[in-house]
């Protein structure tokens, strides 16, 4: 017997890798004998065979240029050619130069059709034969008509591939089963679909106008009564409420697919997705803590490639990827995460004025602000949110996991996690009670003012009723900084490009968002400004970075080379992973060794910066006393605040409370695979911090991903303080300027 | 319609019409049926592996995963991602040669170990245009454990030659007895500036033991321009941020508001 060539074994191999197509999946409505797709089952269909079908439909339709085009234009797009088409005897042109199309369905009211499928479960399939692109398709619903300006998104179900190709090119996508209306009250508004262009063409590439995919067969399919009863809910027993297709949304049971996003339906898909998925995270990952958790990933996907419910299947990926301890992991999506909060900002405090909690129970979100509405007109600053569904904040929160996630260090989740409690609330339809005192006293039980507002009642319960939810609109939403007062105000100050400085009482305070990219929008004002505010040897410096996004490596060198010494700190060794070989030192030389010669191109993704090699001035604020505040501070705002730990000329204190993200590397976007909305995104490097030049290479490796810094001096939001409108973490840092030193 | 179909339908008609008066005694002209379409499946990745060290394999563009340049290291004028038929079942790369003045390359990033490595990867040229691959560049390079930033040629695998749907195709391949380390950059472009077709990019760890039973390629200092676009790669990639979090809309173009 011949031995195998080398190629052979490739080939092989990449053949068992590779190929694996599971057991057939045929769908249902294609008929093998005539090749063609029959919709005799449809409830409701649109089978793209002539132009009387998109009569009367309300069409957004755009070309390539972004110019709107009208519903001549997509009728146009229509092809009599039954040979062609898989179904019947037409099929629609989408793509290329019309890039993006949005058919609002029938209204219930207007189509028995359609009416009929209120209490149904249904599933929604099309085809697509790809002639040089393809299109995502997705169904929205709203809380009015889809051209409704006032409305505002309820849910979304993007379509899937099923796997099923015909052998001239047409691929089955499908929605998965899903109940058709939101609460029995709201039918999808429409359906879109995007040219797929759109990530090439954001990737720099040019559009092809000519490039198409031909669409046809959508149908609705009825699969018999809807899954999940419209009944009332609460999220921590919305198990038991809302069954096991079911979450509480808004106060009341929806279909979890509706909400979460439907599970990857075919089974083959879905397993190589989820083996995918983890060998992402077993080989681009970059922190080496994180890369010793991947095992967790991997046992908390595995059971999705059984069997997968939409109640579970995407919420795991999400709380899989928190294993990590990657700050800069986030998983997979296929549906909105929840946005609304009312214009009500929540941040971590203490609710020192309710004298009968014990000190534990005493630390719990405050009102940091809330907006003009009739929300915010309940509230004031200072109120302390005790209890949510009549539980404790705290327990409550870790049954709403699958809306609020802190991927970094966990010391940091409660006070980066706040905010998100509240939207979490208000996307359940929560009952939420805030204790209210007046001080300066403590108030006993007795004196406390308890404000409980049932959620559901403003948003789900007016929407089952007919009426409007403002607090679940666009413009109702507040960016929440963090912050309970600024050092520096301006009407764009919780922008992210945003920097500002003010000197009051001898303190120069400099206020942040981020450390954003020189060359992006505002980037160059950004720069400025911390120079300028940096750069005249200030001597008691205020540094609040509460709300910190992070950015770039030019601006963290900018900040930290202003405000070391020469000789504090050397440099960061920023290391991909080597897969193994990380402690006997070679591969992280190769890299350094590599990232000193001048001539040396990409060093494996891995490079040395040396402090001040962004060029910015140098040691200009290096003696100052500094205080830095911090609260959501991740990746750029992480190693700003790690490399002023190393100060020796001024004093250095940081104030707040919990731990920075601990996301020491670079991020980057993973691809997305079935047509998610993203497909998360990883860290691909760690970092080794260097003090001096002759540091060895060699030896233990002090990788610092997954443990954020900690606060020097542990302070938080006092409740009596805020309801005389003071900011506590503020205050305690100007005392500690401004003290005398004996 | 298939060409044998098409080919009997034409005769049929010719057969009917030639020599007769066309008022007079036609006859009906039968065409034959084509074969119904049948139904088939194709997995995720097509006929790629699923534990292929490419960050995109699907060229999807939806993350770091790619990057095209122009000449110099600058955006290139075109290059698309197209769905047709290619020989792993997955979408295609078009980098076409005479829309960009200096020519277009695909950068592909993809995470390597100090492993024994297989790269593959499809190449074609657009219908029409030929089978001559003779001014193709595609390499892998990256930094190996010695320090070393070197360059692998990948080699055309002459028996793989194909055309699909008018295309031709042809893979290329290079084995590697040991990868750089971190992440490393795939590039292919035509020297000629034809256009090029690229899809199936592979890369897969061989058995440790494979050994000396493969004729491993060698590696060679890498071009200027190689240099210059791994260099360009990593400095569009380097961001300190937060992961981005999608916000619902309504109905509007994803153009808009960006």
């Amino acid at each position: 017997m011949p031995r195998p060539r080398p190629r052979d074994t490739v080939l092989w191999l990449l053949a068992v890798l590779g190929t694996f197509v599971g057991a057939t999946a045929a769908s249902a409505a294609f008929d093998a004998a005539t090749g063609k797709v029959v919709m005799a089952n449809a409830a409701w269909s649109l089978p793209f065979d002539g132009r009387a079908e998109l009569d009367g439909a309300s069409v957004f339709a755009y070309d390539s240029n972004g110019e709107v085009l009208d519903l001549t234009a997509v009728q146009d797009r229509l092809l009599d050619d039954g040979e062609r088409a898989i179904e019947g005897t037409g099929l629609i042109r989408l793509g290329g130069d019309i890039s993006y199309v949005s058919v609002g369905l029938p209204s219930p009211d207007a189509n028995a059709a359609i009416d009929a499928l209120r209490d149904r479960r249904v599933r929604a399939t099309l085809w697509q034969r790809p002639r040089g692109t393809r299109v995502g398709a997705s169904l929205s619903w709203f809380t009015g008509a889809y051209d409704d300006p006032n409305a505002s998104w309820l849910a979304s179900v993007t379509l899937q591939p099923t796997g099923n190709v015909t052998d001239d090119g047409w691929e089955e996508w499908t929605s998965g089963p899903f109940d058709f209306a939101w609460a029995g009250r709201f039918a999808p508004a429409f359906i879109t679909f995007t040219d797929e262009q759109y990530y090439v063409y954001y990737g720099g590439g040019s559009w092809d106008v000519e490039a198409q995919t031909y669409v046809d067969g959508l149908e609705i399919v009825d699969l018999g009564p809807a899954a999940v009863t419209p009944t009332a809910c609460a999220l921590p027993s919305e198990r038991t409420d809302c069954g096991d297709e079911g979450v509480c949304h808004l106060g009341v049971c929806v279909d979890a697919a509706l909400r979460l996003g439907a599970p990857l339906e075919d089974a083959a898909l879905r397993a190589d997705y989820v083996d995918r998925r983890v060998f992402e995270v077993e080989h681009f990952e970059g922190g080496r803590a994180p890369r010793a958790r991947a095992g967790l990933v991997a046992a908390a996907l595995a059971p999705l490639k059984e069997a997968a419910r939409a109640v579970e299947f995407w919420p795991t990926f999400a709380a899989a990827y928190q294993l990590l301890v990657d700050g800069h992991a986030s998983a997979p999506m296929v549906s909105y995460p929840s946005y609304a909060n009312g214009g009500v900002c929540l941040h971590a405090g203490e609710a020192d004025l309710l004298s009968d909690l014990d000190a534990e129970e005493r630390l719990v979100p405050l009102v940091f602000s809330a907006g003009d509405n009739e929300l915010g007109a309940l509230l004031a600053p200072g109120d302390a949110l005790v209890r949510v569904d009549g539980l404790p904040v705290r327990e409550w929160a870790a049954a709403a996991s699958r809306l609020i996630s802190h991927p970094g260090d966990p010391a940091g989740r409660d006070v980066v996690t706040a905010p998100q409690i509240f939207n979490a609330a208000l996307d359940a339809g929560a009952i939420v009670t805030f204790a209210r005192c007046a001080g300066p006293a403590a108030c006993a039980t007795s004196e406390v003012e308890e404000i409980t507002v049932d959620l559901g009642a403003l948003t789900g319960d007016r929407l089952l009723d007919g009426g409007t939810a403002p607090l679940l609109a666009y413009s109702a939403s507040a960016t929440c900084d963090f912050r309970f007062r600024r050092p520096v105000e301006a009407p764009d100050v919780k922008d992210y490009a945003f920097a500002g400085s003010a000197d009051e009482g001898g303190v120069r305070s400099l206020l942040i968002n981020g450390v954003p990219d020189r060359y992006m929008e505002g980037g160059d004002a950004w720069f400025d400004h911390v120079t300028s505010a940096l750069g005249d040897d200030p001597t008691l410096v205020l540094f609040d970075e509460r709300s910190g996004a992070g950015g770039s490596i030019d601006a963290v060198d900018l900040i930290a080379a202003m405000l070391l010494a020469d000789g504090d700190s050397y440099a960061m060794d920023f290391l991909p992973s080597f897969e193994g070989a990380e402690d006997d030192g070679a591969p992280r030389a190769a890299v350094v060794a590599c990232s000193n010669d001048p001539n040396a191109y990409s060093c494996g993704n891995g490079f040395r910066y040396r402090i001040g090699d962004g060029g910015g001035p140098v040691a200009s604020a290096a003696d100052a006393k500094l205080a830095v505040l911090i609260a959501d501070d991740v990746s750029g705002n992480d190693y700003v605040t790690r490399l002023l730990k190393e100060r020796s000329g001024g004093a250095t204190r940081i104030f707040g409370d919990g731990a920075t993200w601990g996301a020491f590397g670079v991020i980057w976007s993973m691809a997305a695979h079935v047509g998610e909305l993203m497909g998360g995104s990883m860290q691909v490097q760690d970092t080794i911090f260097v003090d001096s030049v002759d540091e060895p290479l060699t030896g233990e490796q002090r990788f610092e991903t997954s443990t954020g810094i900690r606060p020097d001096v542990v302070v938080r939001q006092l409740q009596s303080d805020a309801v005389f409108g003071r900011d506590t973490v503020l205050e305690a840092a100007r005392a500690w300027l401004l003290e005398v030193q004996p | 319609m298939n060409r044998l179909a098409l080919s009997l339908s034409l005769l049929i008609v010719v057969c009917a019409c030639r020599g007769r008066d066309p008022d007079v005694g036609k006859l009906p002209v039968v065409e034959p049926k084509p074969p119904a379409r049948t139904l088939t499946r194709r997995a995720l990745f097509g006929a790629m592996p699923v534990e292929n060290r490419f960050q995109d394999p699907l060229i999807t563009f939806s993350g770091t995963g790619w990057f095209a340049f122009g000449s110099g290291y600058s955006w290139p004028t075109s290059y698309r991602r197209v769905d047709q038929s290619s020989p792993t079942g997955t979408p295609v790369l078009v980098l076409p040669g005479p829309e960009n003045n200096g020519g277009v390359t695909a950068l592909g990033q993809l995470k390597t170990a100090r492993t024994p490595l297989h790269l593959e990867t499809w190449l074609g040229r657009e219908e029409g245009g030929g089978d001559d691959f003779s001014g193709v560049d595609v390499s892998l390079v990256g930094l190996f454990a010695d320090g070393e930033e070197r360059a692998v040629s990948l080699t055309i695998d002459e028996s793989s030659r194909q055309v699909l749907g008018g295309v031709a195709w042809a893979r290329f391949t290079a084995d590697l007895d040991e990868g750089p380390v971190g992440w490393a950059y795939f590039m292919a472009g035509d020297g000629n500036e034809e256009t090029l077709l690229l899809t199936g990019a592979v890369a897969v760890d061989l058995p440790a033991q494979a050994g000396a039973a493969f004729g491993f390629s060698k590696p060679r200092a890498p071009s200027a321009r190689e240099r210059e676009l791994a260099a360009a790669a990593r400095e569009r990639s380097q961001q300190l941020a937060l992961a981005p979090r999608p916000r619902p809309s309504r109905p509007k173009h994803p153009a808009a508001g960006r």
